[in-house]
């Protein structure tokens, strides 16, 4: 008889521990699916559901705010998404938020995104409604970029030349013999550097969006959701051509300038010791010198990045297979 | 004195085998019975169409007045208390001790006994047949003729007025054999019962059956006393006395 | 009309089954009740599987993870194994291999042991006794195993998905809090209702097969091991197939 109780008494263990895990686990579910907590209802429009499905999440500032309730098509342009909102959360959460269409990570769940609008407003009541963002699609999105890296290539192969002939340029240092021309060449080197610093500037701007591309995640967010960002990369672009080009037409000068130094040099009046005794020159061109190489392999590196990352690998392949067509034809 | 079991034109088929085709058979109060036939001569099928573990397809069977085939479940059950049943297999159950077997039909039937009686009686039944020291063995642990013993005792826990004895002393040596029929001379004549021994073992026949039934063919072929039968000339009854 | 002999013989097991599930629902619901047997069956099915289903269930959880993780880390989802693994062993590895398990070791108990009963007449003795065998020994058997077996699925989970975190930690750091954050977030009711569901019938056709085969089992030591046998391979075969069916009717029904 004993036993026997100790036998009941096991199978009650048992039995309850087994009851106990799912009851657990139903309600950490229900947990994470807002049922078991208070909430509010908020409605939002989209002409697009992209993908969004009941259960999903909405997240607001990049938090878990509520859940997707229901997705329904209103008419042929509108689509009603019903949002359920943590009573908690709807405390922050303004009238003028926005609300767009995320994913969660790179290939993860679609989630609707709330974001804080501009200016101050009232919290958000139930059966209220919030307005969406505009974002830009991928595609278009791929498209000003291919333009970009078209510039981005063509400026950096100038660069290159420009450097070599400043290297190779032995008129250059016929020049320095000359000391007349020292302040107005210290002055168009003054430009140089100028110009190479902000040249090494907008690099590193470039820089910083390739580096927010290679984070994958934010990427795609940014990009959809920031056209003002892409149209700066794209001005960007357009000030390092001009700069390259300035350069360009810089170097001329100075050609024709050294050209015209080189005569003056064979009439024999050129005291260049001067210039060469000027260390502070002499530094500011090793500077810009320095600067400019700098610039061209941080740009070089950048675009090997970007040709690595692979959200744009399948672009770069197939511009290379075209090229090789072409080179083949 | 009222007969304890009348069978009267029972036919039993499995398919195409006829086994029982018209058998009849009169059992009186404290008679002790034997039923011999060959294997697979429908003996077993016999027993187990009176206790009403296999149903007759057509005659008629009577235990203690009454009609087995007309009874519902729960009187087929209160029937069966009056009538013990010694499997050929023993049929003790594995998974419980000595004690638990013979408590099993008290607890099934009497559900209002007390705890106390359902404990005298075990001992009681366990003394009857001399083991009363294995009542907290395992089945497993006894010898086949202790199984016998213990098989009866529980046969006879519940005071039945009819056993039936279904081959006894098959599977035991030839001692054992006989200390089984002597066992089960001394408790009829204790309980004052009625049996019906099915059996082809002669030597248990011979010591504990008053009158023999040869089940030749699906018919009672041949009824009389051992002595008579044995004494018989007729060709189909001397194969069984040889 | 003419059949195959195999095809006749296999449509006549069938049709015996389904009369013994017939005669299963007619009994089960009809007095008298037996309880104490009941519970035994629970104790005797239930808790003594226990150990059997948290080792293989704890292994299975270890394995899937160290298995899964090369194909995620080629991905580059790393982080989501917890949520893989949990996924997969609630929804699918947990309920099978449990009822495989299950079937192992309950149904060829049950057919062996109802198998020998029949044999030794035990189960005709019973009848003698004023039991109904039916009752006391198909019934109680197959609630039992009907009702136990989901509970086994559940405490074979928790230890798998246990064994799944030990696994996660082998390579990386995972903060038990982490793991089970992402293991929940990413379930669904979906996920584990149909699980739950599913196990209770794999606990019926498993119980069902066994006593079925046990009860039906042919005279002599043959016919035992042949019953313990066959009802573990029926019934593995039937937890697939009802797998199978389970798969649909959730789909049918939206909680995919």
């Amino acid at each position: 008889m004993q036993n026997k109780r100790t036998n009941l008494v096991k199978l009650g263990i048992f039995t309850i521990s087994g009851l106990l895990f799912l009851v657990l686990s139903l309600y950490l579910i229900g947990r994470n699916q807002q049922l078991f907590r208070s909430s509010i209802q908020v409605k939002t429009y989209f002409r697009h559901a992209g993908g969004v499905v009941p259960g999903n999440n909405v997240r607001y500032a990049g938090i878990q705010a509520g859940t997707v309730k229901s997705v329904k098509l209103i008419n042929d342009t509108t689509i009603e998404f019903e949002l359920l909102i943590d009573k908690e959360a709807s405390k922050h959460i303004l009238k003028n938020a926005l609300a767009s269409i995320g994913t969660e990570g790179l290939i993860g769940n679609r989630v609707v995104n709330l974001v804080p609008g501009i200016g101050v407003a009232e919290p958000i009541q139930e059966g209220d409604e919030i307005a969406t963002k505009k974002t830009t699609d991928t595609d278009a999105i791929l498209e000003t970029l291919s333009v970009t890296n078209q510039n981005a290539a063509v400026l950096s192969s100038e660069l290159v030349q420009t450097i070599t002939r400043f290297n190779n340029s032995s008129a250059l240092w016929t020049l320095l013999e000359d000391s007349s021309l020292a302040v107005s060449i210290k002055t168009s080197l003054g430009n140089i550097e100028q110009a190479s610093v902000s040249t090494r500037q907008l690099t590193e701007e470039l820089n910083q969006v390739i580096h927010d591309l290679k984070q994958e995640r934010g990427l795609v967010q940014h990009l959809i959701y920031d056209t003002v960002m892409s149209g700066q990369l794209e001005r960007t672009l357009a000030q390092l051509e001009q700069t390259s080009q300035q350069t360009v037409t810089m170097t001329q000068k100075v050609n024709d300038l050294i050209t015209g130094v080189q005569n003056e040099i064979k009439e024999g009046k050129g005291p260049a010791n001067a210039i060469l005794s000027d260390t502070s020159m002499t530094g500011s061109l090793h500077r810009s010198l320095s600067n400019i190489e700098k610039s061209t392999a941080t740009f070089n590196e950048n675009m090997t990045a970007l040709q690595h990352n692979f959200l744009f690998r399948g672009y770069f392949r197939k511009k290379e297979k075209k090229a090789t067509k072409e080179k083949s034809n | 004195m009222e007969a304890a079991i009348i069978i009267q034109d029972l036919y039993k088929s499995f398919g195409s085998n006829h086994v029982l085709k018209g058998f009849n058979l009169e059992l009186k109060r404290g008679e002790n019975l034997a039923v011999l036939g060959k294997s697979g001569s429908g003996k077993s099928v016999l027993i187990k169409c009176i206790i009403g573990l296999m149903q007759q397809d057509e005659g008629e069977i009577n235990v203690l007045g009454q009609s087995i085939r007309s009874l519902n479940q729960d009187e087929l059950d209160h029937l069966r208390v009056k009538i013990g049943f010694l499997f050929q297999s023993n049929a003790l159950y594995d998974s419980m001790t000595v004690r638990e077997n013979l408590e099993f039909p008290l607890r099934r039937h009497w559900m209002e006994i007390s705890n106390k009686e359902t404990g005298d009686l075990v001992m009681e039944s366990l003394e009857n047949v001399g083991l009363a020291h294995t009542v907290d063995l395992m089945p497993a642990e006894l010898s086949g003729g202790m199984r016998k013993r213990i098989a009866l005792a529980r046969t006879l826990i519940l005071k039945p007025q009819i056993i039936l004895y279904d081959e006894p002393t098959t599977g035991l040596d030839p001692i054992t054999s006989k200390e089984i029929s002597e066992l089960m001379n001394e408790l009829q004549k204790k309980y004052n019962t009625s049996s019906i021994t099915i059996s082809h073992d002669m030597n248990c026949i011979q010591r504990t059956a008053d009158r023999v039934i040869l089940l030749v063919d699906g018919i009672a072929y041949a009824d009389g006393e051992f002595d008579q039968l044995k004494a018989s000339t007729d060709p189909v009854i001397l194969p069984y006395f040889e | 009309m003419r059949l195959p002999p195999n095809t006749k013989k296999f449509l006549e097991e069938a049709g015996a089954i389904a009369q013994f599930t017939g005669r299963f629902f007619r009994e089960v619901f009809r007095p008298r009740y037996e309880w104490a047997a009941f519970i035994h069956q629970c104790y005797m099915i239930g808790y003594k599987s226990l150990p059997l289903v948290g080792l293989t269930g704890f292994i299975m959880g270890l394995v899937l993870t160290m298995q899964l993780r090369p194909s995620l880390i080629d991905y580059g989802v790393e982080s989501e194994l917890p949520a893989m693994v949990g996924i997969a062993i609630i929804r699918e590895i947990g309920p099978v291999i449990t009822a495989l398990i299950f079937a192992g070791k309950i149904g060829s108990s049950i057919g062996a042991e109802l198998g020998s009963m029949k044999v030794t007449e035990q189960i005709d003795a019973m009848e003698v006794s004023g039991t109904n065998p039916f009752k006391y020994l198909v019934v109680t058997r197959v609630l039992a195993s009907t009702l136990m077996l989901p509970v086994l699925v559940l405490l074979g989970d928790a230890i798998s998905l246990y064994g799944a975190y030990l696994g996660v930690n082998i390579k990386a750091t995972t903060s038990f809090s982490l793991y089970y954050t992402q293991v929940f977030d990413n379930l669904s009711f979906g996920d584990v209702i149909p699980a739950f569901v599913k196990s209770f019938f794999f606990g019926f056709a498993i119980g069902i097969i066994g006593c079925f085969k046990g009860f039906n089992s042919s005279k002599g030591t043959e016919g035992v091991g042949h019953s313990a046998n066959s009802s573990v391979v029926l019934g593995s075969l039937m937890v697939f197939i009802l797998d199978l069916i389970a798969v649909q009717v959730t789909d049918i029904l939206g909680l995919n």
